[in-house]
């Protein structure tokens, strides 16, 4: 034992006085790379900050240079080195060169990690743990590659040498040399499934350490250089095909059926939770080449020779499939002290398109865009596919009834595991996520998160502010798939960039891990060519085929629009159906905008009340278009639009209830309007309410439309039904045509009222008729609920409540009527809602002192719109009862 | 025997480098293994040393087969060759000092006595020495672990003259229960000190046999004809190199025995004749047996 470690010893000795300069500057790069990956940059120095994100690679170099050169030292493939001849075992020749690598590598990293996670603030012992990892094992997966050269070459040139010859042969032309021989063998390579590739370093490395034993053994022990070559040769063949391995070999269906037989446990009820559904009626559409283009093509952004191989007249096509919120988590969020949602995210493994028709021979596959605009863009509730159908077969398909499309999604789905973290810059330890701290940069501003984990990986981490779920960032746009104990001796460093740190309380935000829980098939079908029949939805080589006339559209209330300032930049949408007389009856000529007394105190006097409307959430000023103009018949009447929403500014601060009361305040004051009544839809119970207990000096009443709810109270049962239920039909283009063909739709959806022309414009999207609203400033504003205090509200308050009068009320006409466990539902959520609504009108009517109720039956959310003559009426009625 | 090769051949890339070799080498002698440059010389040697294993046959060290060469067999071989690559960052002091640890059976007085003998400055690197000195290092890392077996491939080769010596007397003084087989393409180097020589040409053995042997049956003959004659065409094929000019003859006789039994020889085919003959040096005879041995097909004649 003393000989042997006196003679591993000595060859440690004599490769450190050879390598001596190289281990020098190798163990300086080394110490150097976790420093300068740490260190924080001030200056926006291109050149530090390029030296910061490829420094690793002179690490990767040097250490590529130590393992040829310390391997070389004493090489078998020499006929003349003196170690040829020298007593020394195998054994302790490989223990010497081990040692001597983990020496001159392992030391000068590990010690540079653990000064720098000291300075992190970790305790001695977590220093050293993450310290001791691998930080990224999938880059040491070249490593037998390097290591069987340096077995099998003597010098370093002609170690240099072997790899580019490597690298000229195998890597380089692979796509232009190899690519073709393969093609012409009949062999096809299809490095199409990105995700499911960690597979394919098992061979790899498992080729790459067989390499290793086997090369040495030939070399070193069997002095049989040709076999060792030939063995390199065999692991360079595997490799490759490892990396692009034949689709008859490896293909999707088999990759899938690997990480299925890998993950997916006996529990299939989760899948039945995966619900797709198609965003869009009919999918919008451009000819390759036309002149009317409709920004379809461009998104697509097809590859060159994809558009050649589908001849002119080729189609493109974009499908939205959305997700719904089916599978949810539920966490309390100390910092806003109620229970918020995390979604199970859904991620696409892959997507196929498929037509059948009874006019085709074979069912037909459209080509997908791999190079289109949203190919980067995190997982998402909805995703947009862009595909490609040949003119010809565009043309047949259009034109046959049978004509069916079958979208297919391979899907993962991942689970989420989240945690409030304080953003004191302070690192707490959660189990998933490792390590972790977060603080607030007021020069980005923006929020920088930062988690260590070693051990197993969750997919994905992401991070975002407390209840603004558009705020969330992602650490990686692909989740990482790879089995748990590939990561076993890893370290894996997140971090993630929260913008607008300021829209919302920023004390602390939400970091979720997601575990990968499934994977799962699903298919959507629709009937005919581009979403429906072409009767319903054209192609744009038919005659029919129109682009959505927004000309014809038009905001008809009569009504000025003004821009008024309530906050340093912010300024917002006001529209003011007051005659001149109501508007200005003191000072004639002046301008409402201008004439601004930010106390107050203008002596305005009016017959009758100003009535000032506050719209819901995600809706503008404009959804009163309609009703202010009857109630403008007796009362003044303003509408203001929040700020975040429509043509109101969108600032990244200012969304908590005070600063949105205080914006109420500021315009009524603005206007000089004095003591008026605010009127609020939904979502504006909230100012409402605020103001009401808060500044009842500075209003005279608070109408209520179907509005006086507790948002900070989820009912998780009832959120949980409306899930299930299916979603509103999109409209087809045809239905936006005009605002005359909107209401075909709005009868289609049984929607018992019209919105106002103007807020479908301000609101809503054409082609898909989502709202277009900026998600983040609606969610802040969402975020804002507070538990009304109505016992502090003394002022007359009048509530307006729809209340449902059976399940079957609550049949929607897309449904589907004969569903029995779709009317048990339904059953469900009338009786949740009922009693929850009735509580809710309880507390109304009990709490506020002067308090007025009106329940509608059967009344939609929009109240005033589905029953407008009896609102007009309680707000007559109210009205008359205050003390004017 | 100490080593023993048995039909050993070797051949890189289609090319023969050596046929059918066979060689024994007695345990205590020097040998001399003679040649010129391509002869397969140091491919035997490396060949004994398993730096290269033979396509076949087989080659004994101590009747261990070369291929099985264990770590703790080394310690009974010492190798040095010209060509050898050493670790040269290293001083001289530093390369000892590895080296020691890896030989149980190192000699340090040894060592320090030839280090003394043959003046070797320890703290200079080796990549900073001169040929001879390198040479000289060589052969102490050769020889102080006091091996059974020394191969030493072409050691003097490109050494001056005083060099030469100051090495073989410093290796000969010292090495004393030591075989050494040693290679050179000039057998006149060391003559004064081998006791056996094998000679191979172009892959081949052309024989091997003791100096003593050698010596006692190479006589160059210069024999004076009474009469002018033709060279007879059935002539001995121990004679070599025959050249008959007028009345006088010269030959080289491979298998001198005595001048009784030449003179009858020679009377046989020339009748009466008067002859003188002459010792020749080792570096006349290998002259002479490379040139035979490439003129005959098999070198069976010698």
């Amino acid at each position: 034992m003393t000989t042997r470690i006196s003679v591993i010893s000595a060859i440690i000795k004599k490769d450190l006085l050879g390598l001596l300069p190289l281990v020098f500057l190798a163990a300086a790069v080394f110490f150097l790379e976790p420093i300068i990956a740490d260190l924080e940059l001030d200056s926006d120095s291109q050149f530090w900050s390029m030296l910061k994100t490829n420094f690793y690679w002179l690490s990767y170099f040097m250490l590529s240079m130590l393992v040829v050169s310390v391997i070389q030292l004493d090489p078998a493939a020499s006929l003349t080195h003196d170690w040829l001849t020298r007593p020394i075992a195998r054994l302790n020749w490989l223990v010497a060169k081990t040692v001597f690598l983990l020496l001159t590598v392992c030391i000068p990293i590990i010690l540079a990690r653990t000064l720098v996670n000291l300075s992190n603030d970790y305790s001695m012992g977590v220093a050293l743990l993450n310290a001791t990892a691998i930080e990224s094992p999938a880059g040491l997966l070249p490593m037998p590659f390097l290591f069987t050269i340096a077995l099998l070459t003597g010098t370093l040139r002609r170690a240099i040498f072997l790899v580019i010859a490597i690298v000229m042969i195998l890597i380089l032309p692979a796509w232009s040399a190899t690519q073709p021989l393969f093609d012409f063998l009949g062999v096809n390579l299809s490095p199409d499934y990105d995700a499911l590739m960690w597979i394919q370093a098992i061979p790899i490395t498992v080729a790459g350490m067989a390499a290793i034993l086997l090369v040495y053994w030939y070399q070193y022990c069997r002095r049989q250089t040709g076999r060792a070559f030939l063995i390199f040769s065999i692991m360079l063949v595997l490799v490759f095909f490892s990396m692009f391995p034949p689709s008859s070999l490896y293909n999707w269906e088999s990759a899938i059926a690997i990480q299925k037989s890998l993950i997916n446990g006996p529990d299939e009820e989760l899948e039945e939770y995966v619900i797709l559904d198609h965003a869009r009626a009919c999918f919008p559409a451009e000819i390759v080449g036309s002149d009317f283009g409709n920004a379809v093509l461009e998104q697509a952004a097809w590859q060159e020779h994809h558009l050649t191989n589908a001849g002119s007249g080729a189609l493109t096509f974009a499908t939205t499939v959305n997700t719904r919120r089916i599978l949810v988590e539920w966490v309390h969020a100390e910092n806003l002290g109620r229970e918020l949602t995390v979604d199970w995210r859904i991620d696409r493994l892959r997507t196929q398109g498929r037509f059948s028709a009874n006019s085709l021979t074979a069912d037909f596959y459209a080509q997908r865009s791999s190079t289109a605009v949203n190919r980067f863009s995190p997982i998402t509730a909805s995703d947009t596919d862009y595909w490609l159908v040949p003119g010809a077969v565009a043309a047949q398909l259009a034109h046959d009834p049978s004509t069916e499309l079958t979208l297919e999604f391979d899907l993962t789905l991942l689970s989420p595991s989240t945690y409030e973290l304080k953003t004191d810059g302070q690192r707490r330890h959660f189990s998933e996520l490792g390590y972790c701290s977060a603080r607030i940069n007021s020069v980005s501003n923006s929020i920088e998160v930062e988690c260590v984990k070693r051990g197993p990986q969750p997919a994905m981490v992401s991070a975002e502010l407390v209840g603004i779920k558009s705020s969330r960032v992602d650490s990686n746009y692909q989740p990482n798939y790879k089995a748990s104990w590939l990561d076993r001796i890893g370290v894996k460093r997140y971090e993630l960039a929260i913008a607008a740190s300021n829209l919302v309380d920023n004390s602390s935000i939400l970091l979720t891990a997601y575990k990968l829980e499934r994977i799962l098939r699903k298919q959507l079908v629709s009937n005919g060519f581009l979403g429906s029949q072409s009767s319903t939805c054209p192609a744009p080589m038919d005659s029919q085929f129109a682009a959505v006339e927004r000309s014809s559209w038009s905001d008809k209330s009569p009504h000025e629009v003004s821009s008024i300032a309530v906050d340093r930049g912010v300024r917002l949408e006001v529209l003011d159906w007051r005659t001149a007389e109501q508007a200005t009856p003191d000072i004639a000529l002046a301008n409402v905008t201008v004439r601004s007394t930010f106390d107050g105190s203008s002596n305005v006097q009016s017959v009758k009340p100003t009535l000032v409307l506050i719209p819901g959430l995600g809706a503008t000023a404009h959804s009163f278009d309609d009703l202010a103009v009857k109630l403008s018949e007796k009362y003044p009447v303003v509408a203001m639009t929040r700020r975040g929403t429509g043509d109101s500014s969108k600032p990244e601060y200012g969304y908590d209830l005070q600063r949105l009361s205080l914006d109420v305040l500021q315009v009524i004051a603005t206007l000089g309007i004095e003591t008026p009544i605010l009127v609020g839809h939904s979502m504006a119970s909230e100012e409402l309410s605020f103001i009401g207990a808060n500044y009842s000096d500075r209003v005279a009443g608070l109408i209520y439309l179907d509005a006086a709810y507790d948002r900070t109270k989820v009912h998780k049962e009832l959120r949980a039904l409306e899930a299930l239920l299916p979603p509103t039909p999109a409209p087809i283009p045809a239905e936006f045509v005009s605002y005359e063909t909107a209401r075909l739709y709005a009868e289609r959806i049984g929607s018992a009222g019209n919105l106002p022309e103007g807020e479908v414009l301000a609101s809503y999207e054409f082609a898909t008729g989502t709202n277009k609203h900026v998600s983040r400033f609606i969610e802040a504003i969402q975020r804002s609920a507070q538990s009304p205090d109505y016992s502090r509200i003394s002022i007359p308050a009048l509530g307006i409540f729809a209340l449902p009068s059976s399940p079957e009320a609550l049949m929607k006409p897309w449904y589907d009527q004969s569903d029995p466990q779709l009317l048990e539902t339904l059953r469900e959520k009338y009786r949740l809602e009922k009693a929850w609504r009735q509580e809710q009108i309880s507390r109304f009517d009990h709490e506020i002192e002067n308090s007025e109720v009106l329940a509608i039956p059967d009344a939609n959310h929009w109240i005033f719109l589905s029953h407008e003559a009896e609102v007009l009426q309680a707000i007559d009625r109210f009205i008359m009862t205050l003390d004017y | 025997m100490i080593v023993d090769i048995n039909q050993v051949s070797k051949s890189y890339g289609g090319v023969k480098v050596l046929q059918d070799l066979n060689l024994q080498v007695p345990e205590g002698s020097a040998f001399a293994l003679i040649g010129t440059n391509g002869a397969g010389k140091t491919t035997t040697m490396r060949l004994l040393v398993n730096i290269i294993q033979p396509d076949s046959g087989t080659a004994l060290i101590n009747g261990i087969n070369t291929r099985a060469l264990s770590p703790h067999d080394l310690t009974q071989i010492g190798y040095v060759s010209e060509s050898q690559t050493l670790p040269d960052r290293l001083t001289i002091e530093q390369y000892f000092s590895y080296l020691r640890a890896l030989y149980s059976n190192w000699d340090r007085s040894l060592e320090k006595n030839l280090r003394k003998k043959l003046d070797l400055p320890p703290s200079r690197p080796l990549s900073k020495l001169s040929h001879g000195m390198r040479m000289k290092t060589v052969l102490i890392a050769g020889l102080a672990f006091r091996p059974k077996l020394l191969i030493l491939d072409e050691p003097l080769s490109g050494m001056d003259t005083l060099t030469r010596d100051e090495v073989l007397e410093g290796l000969l003084g010292q090495a004393e229960d030591t075989t050494i087989l040693i290679s050179s393409h000039e057998l006149a180097e060391i003559e004064n000190f081998t006791t056996h020589i094998a000679f191979m040409d172009k892959g081949k053995l052309l024989f091997q046999e003791s100096i003593e042997s050698l010596r006692s049956r190479f006589r160059e003959i210069h024999v004076t004809l009474s009469v002018k004659k033709e060279m007879p065409q059935d002539y001995p094929a121990s004679w070599l190199n025959p050249q008959i000019s007028g009345h006088s003859l010269r030959l080289i006789e491979s298998n001198y025995q005595n001048y009784e039994l030449m003179f009858s020889t020679l009377a046989t085919h020339f009748g009466a004749v008067r002859f003188e003959e002459e010792a020749m040096n080792l570096r006349e005879i290998s002259k002479v047996l490379i040139r035979e041995g490439r003129n005959s097909r098999d070198g069976a004649a010698i």
